[in-house]
């Protein structure tokens, strides 16, 4: 399924629809002005999920999962 | 995962190492305010809206929460817009706006949005009355003028250090040695950095409301080689 692209935030961060969820994506090694040109684009992200902390739990870390 | 009381999902992301990684499958519209306008009804009728792409829309203020909400009607209905853009509108205003129309448990809003006077353009066109005005290379030559003066549009060649951009609202400040200034980009985008050294070239315009003096040149920019 195809990303939309719907915000750009500071630094790495790209603002991300998926269908009506909305994601944030963090391109981890690119300056943020090389993504200037992705708002309103539609792309693939290849990459891990990155899912918070659990609430009430210690911290673990982040988790990834490939693609 | 986070999750809110009613144990819903609040933070998931995905990590993305490098661009390479990032596939556009269809780029980005190069000027978002050249897309048609379509009317907030057919926004708020349509059962399934559009998944992907900004629309664009056009209408009176009705009303404005500044850096968070707009709303606007037209003659078939009106529309609440989300948005982070700090341009102060009045009521009664024409303006159109760019944005993700999205549902949620209010209705359909455009979310993401950018806005501006329907009205003012990015570029003020040539004019005639201009052509004997000096031209003035240093921001403080801009700051110092009166507002009555900065309509005129005097001629503008500046070199300087991007101090502050932000690509998702256009906001552009250049400071050179003793001063610095707000750039309006109207619709343009550029690949600045912060640091970056930049040559500005344009016109005063008086039409900016939130920099004191609310002067503005306007473009073409062209980075500079060093």
């Amino acid at each position: 399924m195809a990303l939309a692209i719907v915000d750009l935030g500071e630094r790495h961060e790209l603002t991300v629809r998926i269908g009506t969820n909305i994601l944030s994506a963090y391109v981890l090694q690119s300056p943020p002005t090389n993504l200037v040109g992705l708002l309103d684009a539609q792309v693939r992200l290849r990459g891990g999920v990155w899912r918070g902390r659990q609430r009430r739990e210690p911290d673990h870390g982040p988790a990834h999962s490939g693609q | 995962m986070a999750v809110n009381a009613e144990n819903q999902i609040t933070d998931l992301r995905i990590q993305v190492n490098d661009l390479s990684d990032v596939a556009v499958i269809r780029p980005a519209r190069q000027d978002p305010f050249s897309l048609p306008v379509s009317a907030l009804t057919s926004l708020s009728a349509s059962a399934a809206l559009a998944p992907e792409g900004r629309v664009r829309v056009r209408g009176r203020v009705t009303g404005q929460r500044v850096g968070q909400a707009l709303q606007i009607r037209d003659a078939t209905g009106t529309l609440q817009l989300q948005s982070a853009q700090l341009t102060s509108l009045s009521p009664g205003e024409e303006a159109e706006a760019v944005g993700f129309p999205m549902r949620d448990e209010i209705g359909v809003r455009l979310r993401y949005a950018q806005y501006r006077r329907v009205g003012v353009p990015d570029e003020p066109p040539s004019s005639e009355t201009t052509t004997n005005l000096p031209l003035l290379t240093e921001i403080n030559q801009i700051r110092e003028l009166k507002n009555e003066q900065a309509h005129r549009r005097f001629p503008v060649r500046i070199t300087g250090v991007v101090t502050y951009y932000d690509a998702s609202w256009g906001l552009l400040f250049v400071q050179d040695a003793g001063a610095g200034i707000y750039v309006h980009l109207g619709s343009r985008r550029f690949p600045l950095q912060t640091g970056q050294r930049v040559q500005v070239e344009g016109r005063t315009d008086a039409s900016a409301v939130w920099w004191k003096p609310p002067t503005t040149p306007s473009f073409p920019l062209t980075p500079t080689r060093d």
